[in-house]
């Protein structure tokens, strides 16, 4: 009798574990924070992948995010989640290339936690300096309530365009996914995950605003055309005095899908802020929302 | 036959559970889908018969697009990546009159119940997976993704246009706009859709001074031309269509 029940009991067994359970002791999640290898490196000329298409060369001296509010959950379980309220700003052209950690949670049930989520949010008086980052670069962004600073430069054949811009585009990143395979991350037993939040320095110079995979091209001429007064340095107020449609032709620039009506360059420069928070390198969150 | 009926009953028990593991399979998650559909409706704004923009008095005698297919997805960001399987869709490009009055059903949307959050779409013109090349849809006027007629007045200086503006897919298997937020709603509680298209916002966009001193009559705004890429700009990224779903309530 008890062998004739044993297949039963055995489905019985794998059906309830495949809805969702924890599968054994609790594990560790390491959160760092990741610079995609845009920001310290810059972008290059050139016809491949990464590279800008329109022949300049794209470099960085300083780009600032405040980064924070990383949380998980599990769609078997909405009440089970965990999460920590700490906002680092961070100089992501001075990150170790193993990553900044932003938090540590012990105690976590192995399993896999699939609805990830973060923020680039402003900075405030609660945020934390990151190592490496220079305190009146931490000031700027705390007294600006910026979300994001960047300072650098596109060059090409000698003519080089300056640009330092800081804003705050506060944004909900979630629902994150790898570039590969299931949403989230699994939580070993007894063992660590790492999860990296990853920002991404190219999206200004998309000619898409990309929905999940980034297909799309790099282009750096409308910074260029955005000089108004010709001085090798374009500002936010420039950028917001030209039309999107002077310097974003159709023929290949696509605007659509942005989080915010784009009427002009700096428009186009916020909704690709909006962007900018990616997951485990080149995975995507697809669901982003204006904070 | 006997060695057939022990293994039948030896096999009974593991068959039981297999059936129990998929039912109790299917109470993992929410299954219960059901078909549904509901019209589509377009509405310009009648006000863009005749409108001011930046000191010109614009008055349009003709301005049709043609809208579609259409593609309400599940996710946030929709792209052909994230919404492989549409939540409902249009599959048909309709024309659109956009100085009616009133709203006019110009297709059916069909699919499944459960949340639409975003919309992906095309303006008559598609460039499916299937297709080698951009395709023109047999609603697209003129061959175009939308065209306008009109008069342009400033004081003593008058010319008539005519424009013709495409909305192209970025590449093959992309729509023309992807990623258009919409009003999160289960597709089971929509008992129709409005789209509403402003003219006049698009073409508010466009600098009719330079039109002027093209000193032609009719000035002939191209597809490839600054004043249409002021149209298109417009509709994809600052005044994009707006969706409306109706329910229940009045």
């Amino acid at each position: 009798m008890k062998s004739k029940l044993a297949p039963l009991l055995l489905a019985l067994a794998l059906t309830l574990g495949a809805c969702g359970g924890d599968s054994g002791g609790p594990g560790t999640v390491q959160v760092f924070i990741e610079a995609e290898d845009t920001i310290p490196g810059g972008l290059e000329p050139g016809s491949g992948d990464e590279n800008v298409v329109d022949g300049w060369k794209v470099t960085y001296t300083k780009f600032l995010v405040g980064v924070g509010n990383f949380r998980a959950a599990r769609t078997s379980d909405s009440t089970d989640r965990f999460d920590s309220d700490r906002v680092l700003v961070v100089d992501l052209t001075k990150v170790p290339s193993s990553g900044l950690i932003l938090a540590t949670f012990e105690n976590i049930a192995a399993t896999r936690w699939d609805q990830i989520g973060y923020d680039l949010i402003g900075a405030d008086t609660d945020s934390v300096k990151a190592d490496g980052t220079a305190q009146a670069d931490f000031d700027d962004m705390v007294n600006n309530s910026w979300s994001l600073h960047v300072v650098g430069q596109i060059e090409k054949a000698g003519d080089v365009v300056t640009f330092d811009w800081g804003l705050n585009a506060a944004t909900a990143f979630d629902d994150c996914a790898p570039p590969q395979g299931d949403a989230g991350f699994a939580v070993p037993s007894g063992g660590t995950v790492q999860v990296k939040p990853t920002i991404h320095g190219d999206h200004w110079f998309f000619t898409n605003i990309t929905q999940g995979a980034e297909i799309t091209q790099r282009r750096a001429q409308w910074i260029k055309d955005s000089d108004l007064d010709s001085d090798g340095n374009v500002t936010l107020d420039e950028l917001g005095q030209v039309k999107a449609s002077d310097v974003f032709p159709a023929a290949q620039y696509n605007l659509s899908g942005a989080l915010i009506p784009i009427t002009t360059a700096r428009d186009y420069f916020v909704a690709q802020a909006h962007t900018l928070g990616d997951f485990q390198g080149e995975g995507e969150c697809p669901t982003r929302k204006i904070l | 036959m006997k060695t057939f009926n022990r293994v039948a009953r030896s096999l009974m028990p593991a068959a039981l559970g297999l059936a129990l593991a998929l039912a109790l399979g299917a109470g993992c998650g929410d299954t219960g889908q059901q078909r549904v559909e509901f019209p589509l409706r377009a509405v310009g704004n009648a006000r863009a018969a005749s409108f001011d923009a930046f000191g010109w008095q614009i008055t349009l005698d003709r301005a049709e697009l043609s809208f579609g297919p259409l593609y309400l997805c599940a996710s946030e960001g929709a792209s052909a990546e994230l919404c492989a399987t549409a939540r409902a869709e249009v599959l048909a490009a309709a024309r659109v009159d956009l100085l009616a009055a009133r709203e006019r059903e110009i297709g059916i949307a069909h699919g499944t119940s459960g949340t639409m959050r975003s919309a992906m779409y095309d303006f008559g013109i598609t460039w499916t997976t299937t297709q080698p090349v951009p395709t023109v849809q047999p609603s697209a006027p003129g061959g175009h993704s939308l065209r306008f007629e009109g008069r342009a007045t400033r004081g003593a200086q008058r010319f008539a246009f005519v424009a013709d503006v495409d909305l192209l897919p970025p590449a093959r298997g992309f729509r023309a706009v992807q990623g258009r937020r919409v009003d999160a709603t289960d597709a089971l509680d929509a008992r129709a859709l409005v789209v509403g298209f402003d003219a006049t916002a698009w073409l508010s966009q466009i600098d009719w001074d330079a039109l002027a001193q093209l000193a032609q009559d009719p000035v002939v705004i191209t597809p490839d031309s600054k004043a249409a890429n002021a149209i298109v700009i417009a509709i994809a990224a600052s005044a994009p269509p707006t969706f409306r779903f109706l329910g229940d309530t009045p």
